[in-house]
């Protein structure tokens, strides 16, 4: 109930586009993550990004180097983060509402199209310093697993860390690797797995 | 002297006996090879045999176990059975080929049943629950006898008994009456999910719940001298190390600290536990004294270190990805410089170690199987051949491996032994099963 | 004065050597002497044992020899120089002091004894160059026994090996004789052999010869009935030619005076007729005998000729028996010896199956190999050791396949009824 009223008071908020204040000016980082975020190097995030209806789908991108740098300024107020609330937690429509990271067998480096969706939960938590966030890393059924329980920390690891880029605070976020213990499905081939090696954000109270 | 001369020219002239043979693949290991052919090189009278035996074959010593009458289903004959055959070094013998032998107490000529067994087990139950083995040799006819005092557990009589036919014949320890712990999970992808610890009797049966959560619980792990079982749990909602008592139920913290708290391993002399903590960034091997709680750092390394396994109480074999694939490492167990012990496949993870082998999971072309390798060889055997074979460990002996298989769309425990050659599936109760370990020799 | 007192200082000087060297050096020269004593008896005692190394005992009897006498001719010069250094001694001592005189005397008799001593030596040094001497001579005489006894030895030894040659001559004779004998035994016991083994065709024989022999001595007998009525015949013929020749005697008597000298002729002629006829009938007598002779020789040949015949036959007979048994024999012998062999491969059959069963390699060890060589006794022990012959794995494959034979102790013991040897229970293995 509290959940929708916040909703309610925030809708008109929605329809704008804010404009995350960012960072980047270093080319070269741009090179780092094309292949993965896991690398600790670097204190600079994206200049901007874009969260709204549009979702991910409304990035556009002026880097040769890749579509998946949220970089370019859509609003032209960098300081604008007043599409960034609560509310948008639970709004279906809301970039926000998506939490889970997928990633590629053995790798818990970050694939491209989950920048703008990381950036979008880390801005959030930039924004409400008292918000905390659980970051839980899973694999999928294949190798042993301690060594996924190692794998999948080190996927929310490579998540906080791109988090803690976008001016997430270190002790907003907790990172726990479960290895493929909770499995989303219990299938046995390559959709079941894709399914399970993933990260999942989680609000403690949203 | 002159006898001796005779001799000598006589060893010279020798006849050869020439064996089919196949190359060692895991097909092979389970088809019988003796076809057998005999060539005659030399006329001569006197003639030494020259034989072969390859390394592949199935067949096991014959042993004959006559019906030990008792109030166990299948009797204890039953389970004397399913053990020797489980260990891969005996082949049992039909009862009907023997039908009407002498019973316990009578007298047997053994001698008479030298083509169909080696030897011949008849016992009885003493009437309290104990029993009276006979263990009869038909080579030589020599006897061995065995009283087996009862117990709280009526099938461990028998695997007592079967541990001593075991030693007996094959002059090493028997590890029938031993224990496995594992991990069961209900309705694994609901909300109403249950982890649960088990501890069963080594063959499967007597299964007896320590733990439930409906958090996952992992990587169960027994103190050297069987009474306690350390494991990793997420009860609160981070993953933390306990010991708990297999008999009382009490339970210690060992390590919560930030980040991962897996994959314990208890030194031998139980002084030292090992496991992987990533406080410093990414998951390493520690130890940590059981009774100071002093911790030691042992690899470093910017790769992942898990999944510790004592070689004795000097050194570790670990799982790393610090060659860019996971692989198995030998360490001192004081730290230092980390030496590659796997080369060939993509996956070498999960090591256990017993009796100087190593039992692991080796991955190749998306399948994951047990392998064996021994300590001093660099070569390995493929015990299995599942899909996704999962979690090995030895029996303390070391001639058995427990691990976990897809059977039916779920993970189930089969036993197979250090050799190939037998494989048996364990019952276990409902859900999905994971992650056995192998007790120690239980000293109770 | 200074003269005097210079003079009395130096013997008193003199003196006190002459004391000093008294109390010093004697001992060691009475020191010096004994060892040759004990060297003595010690040479003769290592004389006696070793007669023959004479030669090399004199050098050490030269050795010793000039020791004493050296000593000997110092001692005496000592003993002259002490003489007169005494005799001033005891002027310069009668002069300085009379206390010295009882040192003096003690060691005039100590001196006295030196001198006993000495010519103790002396006739203790004669006597040993007697002894020597004598030894010597022993030496000699022993050399020359010696010498002797190797000529009596040589001499011993040549008749020995003559009387050897004659033992061996006789020992030939012997052999010969015994040889001949054995020769003949053999030859003996090979005619007993034959003749046991023509038994049967003797029997046969032996009838036959009988019925010849019955027959000969019949024909003998007819012969001997013959010549008896032949003889009567003969003689009843002389007694009618004597009666006809008295009747005609009586008749001629008569008729006498006719005719003499017809009769004288006619008796000259009868007479000769009658010899002619004597000498006719000795001379048919003797061709007959001669024909009877012969008959039975030729009978005797002819019964040895058939002997010999049937001698043959049987011996043909025999030996083709014998052929046939020892063709049996080999046959059997193979037969035997492939059963053998057959028994031996099912029994390897059973060992390796039995091994087979308990060798446990070490995982990873896929073309690693070992040969292994046993001995099993009868009762199934490996009795020679397991000899690991070759192995080219590790420590633990090696010991894997050791390990496997001992637990297959005991083996399936070998086929009792074959008797085999060591070398038929000895098994190489090759395990790969």
């Amino acid at each position: 109930m509290k959940n929708i009223k916040i909703r309610l008071m925030l809708l008109p908020l929605l329809l704008s586009t804010l404009a995350l204040g960012a960072c980047s000016q270093n080319a070269k980082q741009d090179d780092k993550n094309a292949g993965t975020v896991t690398s600790s190097q670097g204190g600079d995030g994206t200049k901007s990004g874009t969260i709204g209806a549009g979702g991910a789908s409304g990035v556009n991108s002026n880097s040769t180097r890749g579509d998946y740098l949220p970089n370019q300024n859509v609003n032209n107020d960098p300081n604008n983060t007043n599409d960034l609330t609560l509310s948008g937690l639970n709004d279906p429509s809301n970039l926000l509402s998506k939490r889970v990271i997928y990633f590629d067998y053995n790798k818990a480096g970050i694939r491209p199209e989950y920048m703008i969706l990381i950036n979008t939960h880390a801005k959030l938590a930039a924004k409400y310093p008292q918000l905390k966030m659980r970051l839980e890393g899973h694999a999928d059924e294949r190798g042993s697993r301690e060594y996924n329980v190692a794998l999948s920390e080190q996927r929310s690891q490579s998540v906080k860390r791109l988090m803690g880029i976008q001016g997430a605070r270190s002790g907003q976020i907790k990172t726990i690797g479960y290895g493929e213990e909770v499995p989303i499905v219990t299938g046995h081939d390559k959709d079941s797995w894709q399914q399970n090696r993933r990260v999942e954000i989680k609000y403690d109270n949203y | 002297m002159r006898n001796g001369n005779k001799m000598d020219k006589v060893s010279n002239s020798k006849t050869q006996i020439i064996e089919k043979r196949g190359g060692w693949s895991i097909k092979k290991a389970f088809l019988p090879l003796f076809s057998v052919i005999f060539i005659l090189l030399s006329s001569s009278t006197y003639a030494e045999l020259e034989l072969h035996i390859s390394k592949t074959s199935d067949d096991g010593i014959p042993i004959y176990i006559a019906n030990i009458s008792a109030g166990i289903p299948g009797g204890h004959n039953g389970i004397i059975e399913a053990d020797l055959k489980r260990s891969g070094r005996f082949t049992i013998v039909n009862r009907s080929k023997i039908p009407n032998i002498a019973s316990y107490g009578e007298t047997l000529n053994a001698g008479a049943y030298q083509d169909i067994a080696d030897y011949i087990v008849r016992g009885k139950d003493n009437g309290n629950g104990g029993l009276f083995i006979e263990l009869v040799s038909t080579t030589d006819n020599a006897k061995t006898n065995y009283t087996i005092t009862a117990n709280e557990n009526p099938r461990r009589p028998a695997h007592k008994a079967a541990d001593l036919i075991y030693e007996k014949i094959t002059r090493r320890k028997g590890a029938f009456d031993t224990r496995l712990a594992y991990v069961t999970v209900t309705n694994s992808t609901s909300k109403n999910r249950t982890f649960r610890l088990y501890i069963s009797d080594s063959d499967g049966n007597n299964p007896q719940s320590i733990l439930s959560s409906r958090r996952p619980i992992m990587s169960p792990a027994w103190s050297p001298d069987g009474s306690e079982l350390a494991y990793v749990s997420f009860e609160k909602n981070t993953s933390a190390i306990y010991v708990q008592n297999i008999f009382t139920g009490a339970k210690r913290l060992i390590s919560a600290r930030e980040g991962i708290n897996g994959a314990p391993a208890w030194s031998p002399d139980g002084s030292r536990i090992a496991m992987s903590l990533s406080i410093n960034g990414n998951p390493e091997i520690y130890t940590i004294n059981t009774k100071s709680g002093a911790l030691k750092r042992i690899t470093n390394s910017s790769a992942i270190d898990t999944e510790p396994a004592w070689n004795g109480t000097g050194s570790i074999i670990f799982t790393s990805n610090r060659g860019g694939s996971p692989q198995l490492y030998r360490i001192s167990a004081n730290g230092g410089d980390a030496q590659r012990i796997t080369f060939d496949g993509k996956y070498n993870s999960a090591a256990d170690i017993a009796n100087n082998k190593i039992a692991f999971i080796s991955g190749n072309r998306g399948a994951f199987h047990v392998a064996i390798k021994s300590m001093s060889e660099s070569g390995k055997n493929m015990l299995s051949n599942g899909r996704l074979d999962e979690s090995p460990t030895l029996a303390p002996n070391g001639a058995m491996v427990a691990y976990t298989t897809l059977r039916n769309g779920q993970n189930t425990l089969a036993v197979v032994s250090d050799n190939g050659k037998s494989r048996q599936f364990l019952t276990s109760p409902a859900g999905d099963v994971r992650e056995p370990a192998w007790s120690p020799y239980l000293h109770k | 004065m200074a003269m005097i007192g210079a003079i009395l200082f130096h013997v008193l000087i003199v003196g006190l050597f002459v004391l000093s060297f008294d109390w010093t050096e004697k001992p060691e020269m009475a020191e010096a002497g004994i060892p040759v004593s004990i060297i003595l008896p010690n040479a003769e005692a290592l004389e006696l044992p070793t007669k023959i190394g004479n030669t090399e005992k004199e050098p050490e009897k030269q050795i010793v020899e000039p020791e004493p006498s050296e000593e000997s001719i110092k001692a005496a010069e000592a003993i002259e120089k002490k003489q007169e250094q005494q005799q001033l001694a005891t002027i310069a001592r009668q002069e300085a002091a009379l206390k010295i005189k009882e040192a003096t005397e003690k060691r005039l008799l100590e001196q006295a004894r030196a001198k006993k001593k000495l010519a103790d030596q002396k006739l203790a040094d004669q006597k040993l160059a007697e002894q020597k001497k004598t030894e010597q001579e022993k030496a000699k005489r022993e050399k020359e026994k010696q010498a002797e006894k190797a000529e009596q030895e040589r001499k011993a030894e040549e008749q020995k090996i003559v009387e050897k040659a004659k033992q061996k001559e006789e020992a030939l004779a012997k052999e010969k004789t015994e040889k001949e004998a054995k020769r003949k035994a053999e030859e003996k016991a090979k005619k007993i052999a034959e003749a046991k083994r023509e038994a049967q065709a003797k029997k046969d024989a032996q009838a036959k010869r009988d019925e010849q022999a019955i027959k000969d001595a019949q024909a003998k007998k007819n012969a001997k009935k013959k010549e008896e009525r032949k003889k009567r015949e003969k003689a009843k013929r002389l007694a009618k030619e004597k009666e006809a020749k008295e009747k005609k005697q009586a008749e001629e008597r008569a008729a006498k005076i006719k005719a003499e000298k017809e009769e004288a002729e006619r008796l000259a002629k009868k007479r000769a007729a009658e010899k002619a006829a004597a000498i006719k009938a000795a001379k048919l007598k003797a061709e007959k005998e001669a024909a009877e002779k012969l008959a039975a020789k030729k009978a005797e040949y002819h019964r040895k000729w058939k002997e010999a015949q049937e001698k043959k036959k049987a011996d043909a007979i025999a030996a083709e028996a014998r052929k046939k048994a020892a063709a049996e024999a080999a046959s059997n012998k193979e037969a035997l010896v492939k059963a053998k062999r057959g028994a031996q491969i099912s029994w390897g059959s059973k060992i390796q199956r039995h091994v087979k069963r308990r060798w446990h390699p070490p995982p990873g060890t896929s073309g690693k190999s070992a040969k292994v060589k046993i001995t099993v006794s009868a009762s199934g022990y490996i009795s020679s050791g397991i000899k690991v012959l070759s192995c080219s794995g590790s420590d633990e494959f090696c010991a894997s396949v050791k390990d496997a034979f001992e637990q297959a102790e005991p083996l399936p013991r070998p086929p009792s009824k074959f008797n085999f040897n060591k070398s038929d229970r000895t098994i190489t293995f090759i395990m790969d």
